[in-house]
């Protein structure tokens, strides 16, 4: 058993996702040389943490054949409600309850609809996505968003231990253990099993229904505690701080060998897709290239992949 | 067993010939509750202005909820479709000029944008073979991109004349509904009284079928993201009408309230079944539902909230349907 | 077949249709030269109505683009008349109808192209034995228009009611022919067979259950699923082999994947396994009773074709071969190395994937993936579909070892003669109900057949 359950054409793709992040540093580097100081590097490596930390549950539900587009305003309100009832509770570890009560909630609502109702996880989260956000709404609306932060959040998001940002090592921890996870538990083999056939799976006896609420609930904790990580980036919640984080994370998981239709990839991989779509961004701000433009980088990268990746029959 | 199972009956066990009208039906009852209730409240909505602004309000997602149909009816998905409506908005309110010669011109354009954009996405999903719901779902985040080039943020300006010739009204008779009217008649009824909507809706209800019966399935499927293409654009002109000036943000609702519109009128998301009162119906009951609730001191903030809300109940109630099927295997693999 | 339908390219060798050479690259072409075909898997659309499927592609037309209604609707009725479906209302939609009905609107839309040939896949294998008998007679009837029809089917009685001359191909090759008038069953069966199968046939035939009378393992009690099957009784012993069979599609496999826990509702009656009672309404309540399925899918229920070989076998396990959280790599490999020497799986390692093994590797995969559950019941469910028979006299090796070492076997086939050879006991499926129970030795085609056609017999009187 190598990299990923001994199949090497997936082995190859991973060793793909790590060429292209070098490929995309290089050319980092060659648009401008302050990519080489540690400082810049550093900046990158925190940005690419909250990508990649959303990207571990992205990835359970990819390779289980789902999609997960409700990490929006998953973020925002987890923001906001950690952030404003920690500041209310007077104590800052109720921001993480509140992270935890979050995640658990969006995800067992999106087992709901994707594995019980059987709508498509696409269509099922992106509306659960706007109800999200209408709830973050009408609480902003009541309560205004605190200034102030939680010190261990602050600490998580821009302290360091030695030379390395406590984020990437945070992202590091979390990422070993997806890695492990995926590849040495039972819970991992299901979702390979449910991801290949889910038929056959039914049939082996595979706890489908509950490695689908694992899979939405890790997303949605993933995606919860990047929101209360960003509010200390920032040192504060806000409306819409979530916005640019709907396609990145599914192009990290993708651009990092996992098969779009399901049961092939892995975690490994993706930490380089992280890290490429991290320095792609930073890449088309140097070149001034406008937002639009990059949405339109992004969109096209996407199409081709899956075109590359999720074939139909005829 | 599942191909006899479906050929027995349909999802929830009754008779497809009556299931056809549950949708519709229960629209027009749900819409006529609604009236009721707004009107007791706030009986000037009756008037000729109240009725032309519901009218306005409802239009543009009924003609995306159209566009989204054919789609749906052709066993496809559009979720492209608000990232369309955002294109053709922004192009309008930056290249529209006053006169008569301008405004053809660019209501022409905008058409045709509309139409290219509905072959890419058919060019994709038909002959790339991409899933309909990746594809147009990548799509979307190009012609959103290419919109915010156009206009990154709100702005550009609409004619008068365009805009009053499209959201007036005459009496009690809103130019709005002529409109959606008139793109029925002209658009909808000609292709489905021909043989190719008997082709859209034969190779949406079996592919498979409809290939070993010698029909042109990726042609059909082509066309029918052509079509929505075509009728985002005008659902994009006559927002761009309504708010007299374009938003690289305008369009985004419309992706899933057109589905959710849809689902409502009763067309299946699985392709083959719907008609095309239903979803107009749907359209107007969320937007009216959605407009009223400022009649009811429901504040604005709650507006995302309830159409969240609508979404997935709407969504959910169709998947409801599909777990009446009493076989494991015919859950998991639909 | 799907040659002519265009679904398939020809390798070599040409089509012709009344007597000009044709190429067929598509279904298209294929109606275009002449050529229509009743699919077995109808070709139907079940949310159109009878006029739109009869007439799909070949709308009559007002002008260049209306289509004209009322010509369309005439023309799907007088076929249909011309079948003899007079009680079909054009109106109807497809998906409301019976399956019988659905045929001949099936038919029917051959038919509306004007065909030179008209071939029929198996038509009769969902029908009932009355609708069968309607069927042929409107076969009859186009013949007697000078309608050339090709008719596939497996069942010999129909075959000789309606054929002027039968061809019998053996897997892709034509095994022999009979001219009119000349069909013998015992000579179609042994050319249907092959050499290497009557050799086997001959050598071996069904005993009767010799083990403790009383080990009841399974017993099932007026088991009941609208509309697949109703009040099935029987008991299952340790060590015992018992055979349902009858005709295809008689409620068998939908009575296993039923006791497997595959349909979620409806099921009422009975099951007692081991003592414990059980209506399983998942697959997870009757793997844990110790049931296992060995279904006739390989690619899409049996096994996970990307997944590699371990990994297929040990998630029946992957719960026992945990120590503390983790799955313990070495006693996961003794496992699987165990199985693979075990049932001679042929594959250069354990980490290959299953889908690069032959159909019958692939089939052994599956089963030994249930055999390290040790359950006390095993069900096989058409188990030698698409496996060659070698692998089949391996398989059947197998599985009289499960029996001798003490599990109890249900096992259903589609291919009557596999009972004969394998059962103790058979019982015979007639629209989802048991029509007789067989014995040991008087497990013989014949009888089986003699089962499964008694009615018909009897209305034919």
């Amino acid at each position: 058993m190598s990299l990923i359950g001994g199949r090497s054409s997936s082995t190859n793709r991973v060793l793909l996702a790590y060429l292209i992040v070098l490929l995309v540093y290089g050319c980092a580097v060659g648009v401008n040389r302050e990519f080489l100081a540690w400082s810049t590097i550093r900046l990158q490596l925190v940005q690419a943490t909250f990508i990649g930390l959303i990207a571990i549950g992205e990835t359970f539900a990819v390779l289980i054949g789902q999609i997960d587009l409700s990490v929006p305003w998953t973020i925002t309100l987890s923001a906001i409600l950690s952030t404003n009832l920690a500041a209310m509770g007077g104590n800052q570890w109720i921001a993480f309850l509140v992270v935890i009560a979050v995640g658990v909630t969006v995800g067992l609502v999106n087992t709901i609809g994707v594995f019980v109702l059987r709508v498509h996880s696409l269509i099922w989260t992106l509306s659960v996505n706007l109800l999200l956000q209408g709830i973050a709404l009408v609480y902003i609306n009541a309560v205004a968003p605190t200034t102030h932060v939680p010190a261990a959040a602050q600490f998580l998001a821009l302290g360091n231990v030695g030379f390395m940002p406590m984020a990437f090592i945070v992202w590091m921890i979390f990422g070993g253990f997806a890695i492990l996870a995926l590849r040495v538990l039972p819970f991992g083999r299901s979702i390979y099993a449910i991801g290949n056939r889910p038929t056959a799976a039914l049939l082996s006896g595979v706890p489908v229904g509950r490695i689908h609420a694992i899979v939405f609930m890790s997303s949605a904790l993933g995606s919860a505690f990047v929101g209360l990580l960003l509010s200390g980036y920032s040192s504060q919640a806000y409306l819409g701080m979530g916005t640019d984080y709907l396609l990145p994370p599914i192009a990290a998981v993708i651009i990092g060998g996992t098969r779009l239709a399901g049961g092939e990839g892995g975690y490994v991989g993706s930490i380089a897709g992280a890290l490429t779509v991290v320095l792609l961004e930073a890449v088309l701000v140097a070149l001034n290239i406008s937002e639009g433009a990059q949405q339109m980088v992004f969109g096209a990268i996407l199409l081709f992949l899956a075109f590359l990746f999720l074939k139909r029959g005829r | 067993m599942t191909q006899h199972d479906s050929l027995r009956r349909g999802a929830s066990g009754r008779p497809r010939r009556i299931e056809k009208h549950i949708g519709p039906v229960s629209c027009t009852i749900g819409l006529a509750v609604v009236m009721a209730l707004y009107a007791i409240r706030q009986p000037l909505i009756l008037s000729p202005f109240g009725l032309t602004s519901l009218a306005n309000v409802s239009v543009p997602l009924a003609l995306a909820a159209i566009g989204q149909t054919v789609v749906l009816l052709g066993g496809g998905l559009d979720l492209s479709i608000g990232a369309q409506i955002t294109l053709v908005n922004c192009f309008a309110a930056t290249t529209m000029h006053n006169g008569v010669v301008s405004i053809t011109t660019i209501v022409l354009l905008s058409m045709t944008i509309g139409l290219v954009m509905g072959l890419l996405n058919g060019i994709v999903v038909a002959y790339g073979r991409v899933e309909p719901l990746i594809g147009t779902f990548c799509t979307s985040f190009v012609f959103g991109g290419a919109a915010l080039i156009i206009l990154p943020r709100p702005g550009g300006s609409i004619p008068a004349s365009f805009a009053t010739a499209l959201t007036g009204n005459m009496g009690i008779l809103p130019f709005s509904l002529i409109l959606l009217v008139s793109a029925i008649l002209l658009v909808w009824v000609p292709i489905f009284k021909s043989r190719l909507g008997g082709f859209i809706v034969a190779v949406g209800d079996n592919s498979e079928s409809g290939r070993l019966s010698g029909l042109p399935v990726r042609r059909v499927e082509l066309v029918s993201y052509m079509l929505s293409g075509l009728f985002a654009s005008i659902a994009a002109l006559f927002l761009a009408a309504e708010t007299t000036s374009g938003d690289p943000t305008i369009g985004s609702i419309y992706t899933l309230n057109s589905l959710a519109a849809a689902v409502l009128g009763g067309v299946a998301l699985t392709g083959g079944r719907g008609t095309v009162i239903g979803p107009v119906l749907g359209s107007f009951l969320l937007s009216i539902i959605l407009n009223a609730l400022g009649a009811f001191n429901v504040s604005s903030f709650w507006q995302s909230f309830i159409e969240g809300l609508i979404l997935m109940v709407v969504l959910g109630l169709g998947g409801l349907r599909l777990l009446r099927s009493g076989s494991w295997l015919a859950v998991l693999r639909s | 077949m799907k040659l002519l339908a265009g679904i398939e390219q020809p390798d070599e060798g040409a089509i012709s249709v009344n007597g000009g050479a044709v190429l067929i690259p598509n279904p298209r072409a294929a109606l275009s030269a002449g050529i229509a075909i009743v699919h077995q898997e109808l070709s139907l659309f079940p949310s159109l109505g009878v006029t739109e499927n009869i007439m799909i592609g070949q709308e009559p037309r007002r002008g260049r683009f209306w289509i004209d209604k009322v010509a369309m609707r005439k023309r799907a009725r007088d076929l249909l008349d011309s079948l003899g479906a007079t009680d079909i209302d054009t109106s109807s939609t497809v998906g409301d109808l019976p399956l019988a009905q659905a045929q001949l609107v099936e038919i029917a839309k051959a038919l509306s192209t004007d065909p030179s040939v008209l071939i029929l896949d198996e038509p009769t294998s969902a029908l009932s034995i009355t609708e069968v008998e309607h069927l042929l007679s409107v076969i009859d009837r186009l013949r007697k228009r000078g309608a050339s029809i090709v008719f596939i089917s497996h069942r010999f009685s129909e075959i000789e009611r309606i054929a002027d001359r039968v061809t019998i191909l053996r897997s892709g090759e034509k095994a022999g022919e009979f001219r009119p008038g000349t069909f013998n069953r015992d000579e179609a069966l042994a050319l249907m067979l092959g050499e290497t199968w009557r050799k086997e046939l001959s050598t071996r035939s069904a005993e009767a259950f010799t083990g403790d009378a009383e080990a009841t393992v399974l017993q099932v009690d007026d088991l009941t699923l609208v509309p697949h099957f109703a009040d099935i009784d029987f008991k299952l012993r340790r060590g015992e082999i018992l055979g349902f069979t009858g005709l295809e599609g008689q409620g068998q496999k939908e009575l296993l994947f039923a006791i497997f826990g595959l349909f979620r509702k409806g099921l009422h009656g009975k099951i007692t396994v081991g003592g414990d009672h059980l209506l399983p309404r998942h697959p997870r309540e009757s793997i844990s009773a110790g049931i296992a399925l060995i279904p006739d899918d390989r690619k899409t229920l049996g096994g996970f074709l990307n997944l590699s070989i371990s990994e297929n076998i040990a998630i029946t396990v992957l719960e026992s071969l945990r120590s503390a959280l983790i799955i313990n790599r070495r006693a996961e490999a003794d496992l699987v190395d165990g199985y693979i020497r075990r049932l001679s799986i042929k594959c250069t390692s354990s980490a290959v994937s299953l889908g690069s093994l032959s159909g019958g590797n692939q089939q052994k995969v599956v089963v030994a993936k249930w055999l390290a559950r040790k359950a006390p019941v095993y069900m096989f469910c058409d188990p030698t579909r698409g496996v060659d028979a070698g692998a089949r006299a391996e398989l059947f090796a197998v599985i009289r070892e499960l029996a001798a070492s003490g599990s109890a076997i249900l096992f259903y086939s589609t291919d009557l003669s596999e009972f004969a050879q394998l059962c103790n006991r058979v019982l015979v499926f007639r629209d989802g109900r048991v029509s007789g129970t067989l014995d040991g030795p008087e497990i013989v085609e014949q009888n089986i057949l003699d089962l499964s056609f008694k009615e018909a017999v009897h209305d034919a009187a």
